[in-house]
């Protein structure tokens, strides 16, 4: 439950600085700390549905969040709640593929070390 | 299994980092639009203004406060006129972003830089007309000082100060959905918006008609069928009389046909090809609905005593709206109130303490083109006039696309009387006002400070020349005024055919003087009205104007006026939404009349349908309401007689045809006999009677099949007339399609075919010992579609009410329960 706030804080925190990119790093860098736990990745894409969903809450909360998700949602053709699974889902995406790597990349970086 | 997973998360990163990075098709960057922090979403936030702002404005004198009231109107209080342009500036880039961007990249025929090739043909249209180079040379010559130049460009300082410092969060929704950052404003595209303005109220449909008719029927009868003035004159420039005078004489027969003004029509739609397009998909009695309507009451016809002003602009409608409403407050120096064009540092229709205005469309032709001879026809450098060589500018127009690339390149060829293009075989210039305007800004500035209404006209007439508007004026001091403002070149000949370009003898030869244009001041008659009519009494006029004139809408204002001597304010606001016609009164009585002699000569057949059709118009009261169930059968039966009576006029191979006025058609309606109600596709000959009763019929029976039950709710009127805003992009999410309003053809408040043109600004001032107004128009203050002033005036605009509007002196004056927000602007260290 730790690691799955402070990760998804990171996250938020990241993608609050700079961007979309923030979930990748915030990711990535999970995936570094985190590669021994089993489902780490879905952790980290757990917590990036957090992270994410938070942040939309914020700009729900005193916006007009259903008019514009109308009205992305007529842009696009598509469900305004499908535009804001698709956003979770992209975060989501981002953040299990980046952690796999994260972990995979501590696991070579180890193995090379050879065993201790 | 953990090489598996590596694979297909390294897909998913790649693929996730590509469709994030860059746009698949005509879908943005998905990265950048749809993180929450900063991206699409943050629109929500941005949607809500914070109650309080600041922020730092480079070149700022003082401290500037920006007060929003409840209806989002901003009021500027700057302690300086530079100052408060530079806020206008600020708070419009604020509220309306893209409408600034894509603006400019209409009028500078640069679309194809968000529409790729297919926005080609309007870019060619602007550029070949030559509007971004008079803006260009606009900037270019005023490298001066002047008032407008000063406030020209600090209306830019502001514009560029907002983008500088534009908060992540509030770049607008379709900035993202394109991928593009907003360019820095140049003061330069302000005259270009200006310019644009010419271009939209440019006026040749009656002189491309009139030459197509030519083709068909002669000269002669052309020039009747699509004459230069009005057979019905009820004009702006009152002519003393009490009741409109209808010029009805007889239409002469159809001729031969005449070649020869072919030229005329390929040179229109070389270089409006939109309008021709817009032209052709309509016939002409739909064109002339688009409208625009001003009236001003004197003291002695008024309830209150003071004088009154109206005004209501017809212009296409879209979302966010074309007008932005502020006040503009410098104690002691400037203190005005209206509509601004976003982009333009001026309030354009509006009001100061003390004189109030607002504008129509003149109509007037200062546009005429030349038919040059050039020394090399595939590349001319040199055109021949009165036997020497005068030399040629090329300037080459490159269109870029989405990424910059080039689309298109051309060579535009300019004579010194303007832009050249081939029709027909042959080089033609064309020169027109609009290419050589540069005062407006200057005139909408200057005019704000204006004391009295002959003032406001006399600033006006200093600096303003096209589009040339009927500027009507009024002032506390209860005087009002209303003059045709603009430059009226005076020609050789009229212009509405291709002149000679090699002899200067064709060549413009000054203008008219201010004393020769059409205007008024305080008339005998207590009251002024305008809406687009044919300015002067052509009996009382030498000069020829040309253009085109509906005269139904100013036979319903002067019909109303002249009966009401206790002029309320409510009485000024329901005059604009008035479901009245003067056309359906004219022509219904015609219709019930051959009914019954068609009937009583027998019918044949169809003497049930007839009488039937007949009953159903006979009851109606002759008003567009949103529930009547007879001006559809009306306006059904009047296009069926026009299509059954101009069928001379159709091409033979089955194309449009060139279709005279309906105030063409009711003089024709004075003439029973007349061979033009003959049929030709018929072994009889029709008169006036049998065109009428079998129109009527054919309309019973066509909106009998499209709408049902006869006098039923499918017959209703909303069904058929409905309003269509569209978003600037034209994404139907983001519009306000098929709204139900009252009004129709003749009407004071028309909606052209589509729905797309009609009242953009609705304004109701008292002069009083204090000003008084009332405004609406159709969209919000705000460009954001997430924005609850987005479209909120859109109800009120509907309905046909306006609201009252706050003035305040100071801000002090304006108390927190009329506040929606403050912003706090102050010079950048």
């Amino acid at each position: 439950m730790i690691a799955l706030l402070v990760t998804a804080l990171a996250v938020a925190a990241l993608t609050w600085v700079v961007g979309w990119w923030g979930v990748v790093i915030a990711a990535l860098l999970a995936g570094v700390v985190l590669w021994r736990r089993r489902g780490a990745a879905w952790l980290v894409a757990l917590a990036a549905i957090v992270a994410w969903s938070a942040l939309i809450l914020t700009n729900a909360v005193g916006g007009r969040f259903a008019t514009l998700a109308s009205s992305i949602g007529g842009v696009m053709g598509v469900p305004p709640a499908l535009l804001v699974i698709v956003t979770l889902l992209f975060g989501a995406l981002l953040a299990w593929s980046a952690a796999v790597l994260g972990s995979e990349i501590r696991r070579a970086a180890r193995s090379a070390r050879g065993p201790v | 299994m953990r090489v598996l997973r590596l694979v297909v998360a390294l897909l998913v990163l790649g693929g996730g980092l590509v469709v994030g990075a860059r746009p698949i098709g005509p879908a943005p960057a998905l990265g950048a639009f749809l993180e929450p922090a900063h991206g699409v979403w943050s629109l929500a936030r941005a949607a809500v203004p914070a109650t309080g702002a600041d922020a730092d404005i480079p070149g700022l004198g003082a401290s500037v406060e920006v007060v929003y009231d409840e209806r989002a109107v901003p009021h500027i209080f700057a302690r300086s006129e530079e100052d408060a342009y530079r806020a206008l500036g600020y708070v419009v880039a604020r509220d309306r972003l893209f409408q600034l961007y894509v603006q400019t990249l209409a009028a500078g025929g640069r679309l194809t830089e968000i529409g790729g090739a297919q926005a080609l043909p309007l870019d060619r249209e602007m550029r070949h007309l030559g509007l971004p180079r008079a803006a260009e040379r606009l900037t270019a010559r005023t490298g001066d000082t002047s008032v407008a130049v000063r406030m020209v460009r600090a209306y830019a300082d502001g514009v560029n100060a907002y983008i500088a410092a534009m908060p992540a969060a509030e770049l607008p929704l379709e900035f993202r959905l394109l991928g593009k950052r907003p360019p820095r404003w140049a003061p330069g595209d302000s005259y270009l918006l200006l310019n644009r303005m010419g271009w939209t109220l440019a006026n040749i449909a009656n002189e491309r008609e009139r030459t197509t008719a030519a083709t068909r029927v002669g000269q002669v009868a052309a020039d009747a069928l699509f004459p230069d003035d009005s057979p019905i004159v009820e004009p702006i420039q009152p002519n003393g009389q009490s009741a409109p005078r209808f010029d009805f004489a007889p239409l002469p027969p159809p001729g031969r046909p005449d070649s020869a003004s072919l030229l005329f029509s390929a040179a229109t739609d070389a270089w409006l090809p939109s309008r021709s397009l817009a032209a052709d998909a309509e016939d002409d009695e739909a064109a002339s609905w688009k409208a625009s309507n001003n009236w001003a009451v004197m003291p002695k016809r008024s309830a209150t005593g003071n004088a009154l002003l109206a005004g209501d602009p017809h212009l296409d409608l879209t979302l966010p709206s074309l007008w932005y409403e502020a006040h503009l407050v410098v104690p002691g120096r400037l203190d005005v109130y209206g509509a601004t064009i976003p982009g333009a540092p001026a309030v354009v229709l509006g009001f100061n303490r003390d004189v109030a205005w607002t504008f129509t469309n003149t109509g007037a032709d200062v546009m005429d083109f030349y038919v040059e001879e050039v020394d090399d026809d595939r590349r001319p450098t040199r055109h021949r006039v009165d036997g020497a060589w005068r030399p040629i500018e090329a300037r080459v127009e490159t269109y870029r696309g989405q990424k910059g690339e080039t689309v298109a390149v051309d060579t535009v060829y300019y004579t010194f009387r303007g832009p050249m293009q081939r029709a027909r075989g042959r080089w033609l210039s064309v020169r027109w006002t609009v290419l050589e305007a540069g005062g407006e800004a200057t005139g909408f500035i200057e005019g704000a400070h204006a004391r009295s209404a002959s003032e406001f006209e006399d600033v006006m007439a200093r600096s303003y020349r096209a589009p040339a508007q009927n500027m009507l004026a009024a002032d506390r001091g209860g005087h009002i005024a209303i003059r045709s403002t603009g430059r009226y070149p005076i020609r050789a000949r009229n212009g509405s055919v291709p002149l000679d370009g090699t002899s200067s003898a064709n060549d413009w030869r000054g203008d008219l003087p201010v004393e020769q244009w059409p205007q008024a001041y305080d008339p005998a008659q207590g009251y002024l009205a305008s809406a687009n009519q044919q300015p002067v009494d052509p009996r009382g006029s030498g000069f020829w104007f040309g253009g085109s004139y509906d005269p139904w809408r100013a036979l319903r204002i002067n019909a109303l006026l002249r009966a009401d001597s206790s002029v309320t304010v409510d009485e000024m606001r329901r005059l604009q939404t008035d479901p009245g016609s003067a056309r359906a009164d004219y022509y219904v009585p015609f219709f019930l009349a051959a009914a019954q002699r068609v009937a009583t000569r027998g019918a044949g057949p169809n003497r049930d349908l007839l009488a039937e059709a007949a009953r159903l118009l006979g009851r109606w009261d002759r008003r567009y309401t949103s529930s009547n169930t007879a001006a559809v059968l009306f306006e059904t039966a009047l296009r069926e007689a026009a299509v059954q009576t101009w069928d001379e006029l159709a091409s033979e191979n089955g194309g449009r045809r060139a279709t005279p006025s309906s105030a063409v058609f009711a003089r024709l309606m004075a003439d029973s006999a007349s061979v033009w109600w003959d049929d030709r596709g018929t072994p009889v000959v029709e008169d006036r009677d049998a065109i009428l009763a079998t129109s009527l019929v054919t309309a019973f029976l066509a909106t009998r099949q499209r709408f049902g039950v006869p006098g039923g709710n499918g017959w209703q009127w909303s069904n058929v007339h409905r309003v269509n805003i569209q978003h600037l992009l034209r994404i139907p999410s983001l519009s306000a399609l098929g709204l139900p309003v009252e009004g129709g053809p003749g009407t004071l408040s028309p909606i052209s075919i589509g729905g797309a043109n009609g009242p953009s600004w609705r304004m109701v001032v008292e002069l009083g010992p204090t000003i008084h107004a009332w405004t609406t128009y159709p969209g919000g203050q705000s460009g954001n579609p997430a924005s609850p002033r987005y479209k909120d005036r859109l109800g009120q605009w509907v309905d046909g009410t306006l609201e009252a509007v706050h003035v305040p002196l100071r801000s002090s004056e304006l108390p927190a329960a009329q506040r929606s927000g403050v912003l706090t602007l102050r010079p950048a260290r």
